[in-house]
């Protein structure tokens, strides 16, 4: 039998032969020590290749698309501002679950125990189920939406401070408890809660008259004692009480996110096109920008739009539904293939994974088809219409041209040549 | 109709976008091909789809390319050009050298051994490697091998010369 071929050892790992076909080559392996040798490097190969390949995964899912105005500069820093908000938004919803979560649980509590919870059953000792005769100083926050309706019911009450808690609007009106009350209590909590719905709809006048009535009932399970019209729920007692320890973590929360080197940033909305910041000293407003991009080389520096559409005599050129991260300028002696002898303009992008795409650029003059000689002058590896695609080092790519209008243009990123072409033709 | 094509997005679609981003290098594109394979599977489904599907895939990617050439942009390949002038944003694109040094030893590859390989890894077997080329299934083992070694060696030369210069 003739040595085997590449291709025989392919289809073999592969496992496109038949038994037949497997059986005679590999006796033939074991006779036959340079195919035996074939093989192992053919395996190697193809486990090299396989794993190679493997590593070219799709990148992650692309970021939400740029706002599409490249004036909207302020709107990309904001963009930046928008993960400390989400932050600070987390937060306030730990913190308004919290006390949600707690306000049902001391109602789920009471509806065990058929509105007869005692002080010491709640494990929660800041707890006082007992109507509170100091709640008139409780903040108004806690208070509810319905002044007059705060001794009305508790299960009014707890709604409402629960609802209030979570949503932070004003509450119109109590929702049936959602925990299911024992036989027996569950009659008596309908029909509490039939009297606090049409009490809570009630001109305010008829809700203090009906006060009294609630009153007695809820003195069923409540000592007997009158409570005053202002007395504040239970829950919202309870919420009170761990009102400032989470409000304490809360605060804290927001200033380990908040500070941004020696600025705080405040949350109130921002005024469109530029960032505010505030001085922990309170020695005034201080307008700065919220961070300070840095150029892409030493001799660049950022310039706004319009003063690189003034640099390019009117015109520049950007990708078509991409929007610039930053623009900068800088001599073109530094840049491969760019004029010397003036400074150029740079379009900075940034692609989905945050890699940098720039796009330079030179005025290079008038049209270059009526002045081929404009080229010229640029070196004789770039004439007008010519697209040189070079890998630069660190497996960066280039794309050099000049365009008819006399423009000089390079697009660089690490990018496929089809990627980075695929961005040139996007070039408006 | 819609639910054939509906269960072939759902069993080919992942992979035909990876086959392709691996052969384009751009995602966009490449979701923006395989939604017009779709399309044209709607239009006419295809028999045997998965060759079907990844041989139109793969025209319109060439289709593409071909269209690039004729708007005047005449693209030239060169490998290794230093720039010693080079500004120092480039050195921020060593970040993900490595995927882009596997597309680059790829792109080394001939067009055919580029597309038997991808195809390979997609888990196709020689008979639809062959169908979806238009190739003989005799010449299939001898081209993925082929392929196989150039990845692999222009992939360690690569290397190699990267390790040097730094």
């Amino acid at each position: 039998m003739l040595h085997l071929d590449d291709g025989r050892l392919n289809e073999l790992l592969d496992g496109e032969l038949g038994e037949t076909a497997v059986q005679e080559i590999t006796a033939h392996l074991d006779a036959c020590p340079e195919c035996h040798r074939k093989l192992t490097e053919a395996r190697e190969f193809m486990a090299e290749s396989d794993r190679l390949i493997a590593r070219i995964e799709l990148p992650e899912p692309a970021r939400p698309p740029r706002p599409a105005s490249a004036a909207g500069e302020a709107q990309t820093v904001r963009s930046r501002l928008g993960r400390y908000r989400n932050l600070a938004w987390a937060a306030s919803l730990v913190l308004a679950a919290g006390l949600g979560f707690y306000a049902s649980d001391v109602r789920r509590v009471r509806a065990a125990g058929e509105f007869a919870v005692k002080e010491g059953d709640h494990p929660s000792p800041s707890v006082n189920l007992a109507p509170r005769k100091d709640s008139a100083n409780a903040p108004p926050a806690i208070q509810t939406g319905q002044p007059n309706g705060q001794a009305v019911s508790r299960s009014v009450n707890d709604q409402d401070a629960a609802s209030k808690l979570r949503g932070g609007g004003a509450v119109a009106s109590s929702q049936p408890p959602s925990v299911a009350a024992p036989a027996g209590a569950t009659e008596k909590a309908e029909a509490k809660q039939a009297d606090a719905r049409s009490l809570a709809a009630a001109p305010p006048a008829l809700r203090q008259e009906a006060s009294p009535v609630a009153n007695e009932d809820r003195g069923q399970s409540a000592s007997n004692q009158p409570i005053p019209r202002d007395a504040v729920s239970p829950s919202a007692a309870a919420a009170k009480a761990v009102m400032p320890q989470m409000a304490e973590t809360a605060r804290s929360a927001s200033e380990s996110i908040a500070p941004i080197g020696k600025f705080r940033v405040r949350t109130e909305p921002l005024a469109p096109g530029r960032i505010t910041a505030v001085k922990p000293s309170g020695q005034g407003l201080t307008a700065g920008p919220l961070r300070q991009p840095k150029p892409t080389a030493a001799s660049f520096r950022i310039i706004s739009m319009d003063q690189a559409i003034r640099q390019l005599s009117g015109i520049i050129r950007l990708i078509d539904g991409m929007t610039p991260d930053r623009v900068e300028t800088g001599p073109g002696a530094g840049v491969s293939g760019a004029d010397a002898s003036t400074e150029l303009v740079r379009v900075v992008y940034l692609d989905p994974p945050g890699r940098e795409i720039l796009l330079d650029q030179q005025r290079v003059g008038p049209p270059v088809e009526a002045r081929a000689d404009q080229a010229q002058r640029r070196g004789p590896d770039l004439l007008p219409g010519d697209t040189l695609v070079a890998m630069t080092q660190g497996q960066g790519r280039r794309v050099n041209w000049m365009d008819g209008a006399g423009f000089w243009l390079a697009l660089s990123g690490n990018l496929s040549a089809d990627s980075l072409v695929s961005l040139a033709r996007r070039i408006r | 109709m819609s639910e054939f094509i509906a269960q072939l997005f759902n069993q080919y679609h992942a992979s035909l976008v990876r086959m392709l981003y691996r052969r384009t290098g751009d995602p966009d594109r490449a979701e923006d091909l395989a939604q017009e394979v779709f399309a044209r599977a709607l239009a006419a489904p295809p028999d045997n789809p998965r060759p079907w599907l990844f041989a139109v895939a793969l025209n319109l990617v060439r289709d593409d390319g071909r269209r690039a050439v004729r708007q005047g942009r005449r693209l030239q390949l060169l490998k290794g050009e230093t720039e010693s002038a080079a500004p120092a944003p480039d050195d921020q694109f060593e970040k993900d050298e490595g995927t882009a040094a596997v597309r680059a030893a790829l792109n080394e590859l001939n067009p055919r051994d580029r597309e038997a390989l991808l195809l390979k890894a997609e888990g196709f077997d020689y008979d639809e490697i062959a169908e979806t080329l238009g190739l003989a299934k005799g010449s299939i083992g001898t081209t993925l091998a082929r392929a196989r070694k150039r990845l692999v060696e222009v992939y360690r030369a690569q290397e190699k010369d990267r390790h040097a210069a730094s």
